[in-house]
């Protein structure tokens, strides 16, 4: 016969009675900092064709796990009616982030972090700005993680967010080793005559192991 | 080999016939003495002169608590207008909070309510402020370079009194993401939520314009947190 009881004061853990449950709290995974942080693209010209609108990558010794990747699109004119797809797609042997057409998010000090006593990031991420971006010399695997589609309208609709890609308790989440990351791309081409920002979410954690 | 058994009221634990599990029962974080669990919702009022890089709504935590924030959502009615816009709204952490924003409609720390159980503290120690015609502004606190989260909302034009369905800022917290998984999220599953210290906060901010011409809407505004002795 057992009590459990809290190594760090005299707390019992209690069963429920009717269900004879044990009671727990989740906690969140044992991180050296955890982060968020929303891109946005400039005005993505009509026609752009297919290729990279946000860019991530981890450069630490330890690992990035990212836990969502999410894409909207804030439609600025109209377009002739289309659809357009994005997709998340996982980059290896990233030895060199993008360049042009690229603005680097800032990511120093404090920002992006959901509990300022957290380490600063070791990522390095930014967004496209008026046509794709391109630059990195990562390698991107043959198929996608994940993706969303979305409606290019001839009258001015935003387009909500949409997750690209999530984790939960039940999934593995993608974990990120030195110098790996991944890409958000739009992997058909815009309609004529339109405009849009892209807006992309992403939500990870950082750890020494995983 | 050990049996666990309840020292308060002699209930043993159970283990499921079939895959041989533990029972568990997930309970609220817990909050240590003092603290509290709160969800309020808030609505501005009609506002008309919200621009790129207007603050409609603000939370600080002033006290030495720490709070965990659980969802963030952001509705909006469009009452009025002549202009279809897309527009963005996006949520940015606020750092070093030294003086709280002055205009618009507070809730104030004295001011009890909201809180989901009886049996803890009875007044919330955050503010919230959301604004009443304008944006608001007077907030000393520095905000992130970038947001943390950002949604997209459309204002119908000439078609008036349009609900804008609410978003979440934290679709997995939420458990209202769209992928495999989402409905399991919740804090501390898997994913880490937003926590304040002292004098920290966020702000809501419209980072495009929803006010185009004759444009105007009524913001609202549910926030679920917690305030803990600590997390």
């Amino acid at each position: 016969m057992a009590q459990i009881q809290s190594g760090a004061s005299a707390d019992v853990m209690t069963v429920d009675p009717s269900f004879k449950a044990a009671r727990v709290t989740i906690r969140p995974p044992e991180v050296t900092g955890a982060y968020r942080i929303a891109l946005r693209t400039g005005t993505i010209a009509a026609a752009t064709a297919a290729g990279i609108m946000g860019a991530f990558r981890y450069t630490g010794t330890g690992v990035a796990v990212i836990t969502s990747v999410r894409v909207g699109l804030n439609v600025l004119s109209g377009y002739t009616q289309g659809s357009i797809i994005f997709s998340a797609w996982i980059t290896r042997s990233y030895t060199a982030t993008e360049t042009t057409n690229y603005t680097a998010a800032t990511l120093t000090g404090n920002n992006a972090k959901l509990r300022t006593s957290h380490a600063t990031t070791s990522a390095v991420c930014g967004a496209a700005t008026t046509a794709g971006c391109s630059g990195g010399t990562g390698t991107d695997d043959s198929l996608a993680i994940g993706s969303a589609t979305f409606n290019l309208p001839a009258t001015i609709v935003g387009q909500p967010v949409q997750d690209l890609w999530t984790s939960s308790i039940q999934t593995y989440p993608l974990v990120l080793g030195q110098n790996e990351g991944f890409r958000i791309r739009n992997d058909t081409a815009f309609a004529a005559t339109g405009t849009a920002n892209v807006v992309m979410m992403i939500e990870w954690f950082e750890a020494t192991a995983y | 080999m050990a049996i666990i058994r309840d020292l308060h009221d002699d209930t043993y634990l159970a283990v499921d016939n079939s895959f041989k599990a533990i029972r568990g029962s997930v309970r609220p974080p817990d909050i240590g003495s003092g603290g509290g669990y709160y969800r309020r919702s808030l609505a501005s009022g009609t506002l008309a002169t919200l621009t790129n890089g207007s603050m409609f709504y603000a939370f600080r935590n002033p006290v030495a608590a720490t709070v965990i924030i659980q969802n963030i959502s952001v509705g909006f009615r469009a009452i009025a207008g002549n202009t279809t816009i897309s527009f963005i709204v996006s949520l940015y952490a606020t750092r070093s909070y030294t003086a709280t924003e002055t205009a618009g409609v507070a809730t104030a720390p004295t001011l009890k309510g909201g809180m989901m159980t009886q049996t803890r503290a009875t007044q919330l120690n955050s503010f919230l402020r959301i604004s009443n015609t304008g944006p608001i502004s007077g907030g000393t606190g520095t905000n992130d370079s970038q947001p943390l989260a950002s949604l997209i909302f459309n204002h119908p034009g000439a078609i008036s009194n349009v609900g804008l369905s609410s978003q979440t800022f934290f679709p997995q917290l939420s458990g209202t993401s769209t992928k495999p998984g989402g409905g399991l999220g919740g804090i501390g599953t898997h994913v880490f939520p937003l926590v304040l210290a002292q004098n920290e906060g966020f702000r809501i901010y419209t980072d495009t314009t929803p006010n185009i011409g004759t444009n105007t809407v009524v913001a609202y505004v549910d926030v679920d947190w917690c305030e803990a002795s600590s997390f």
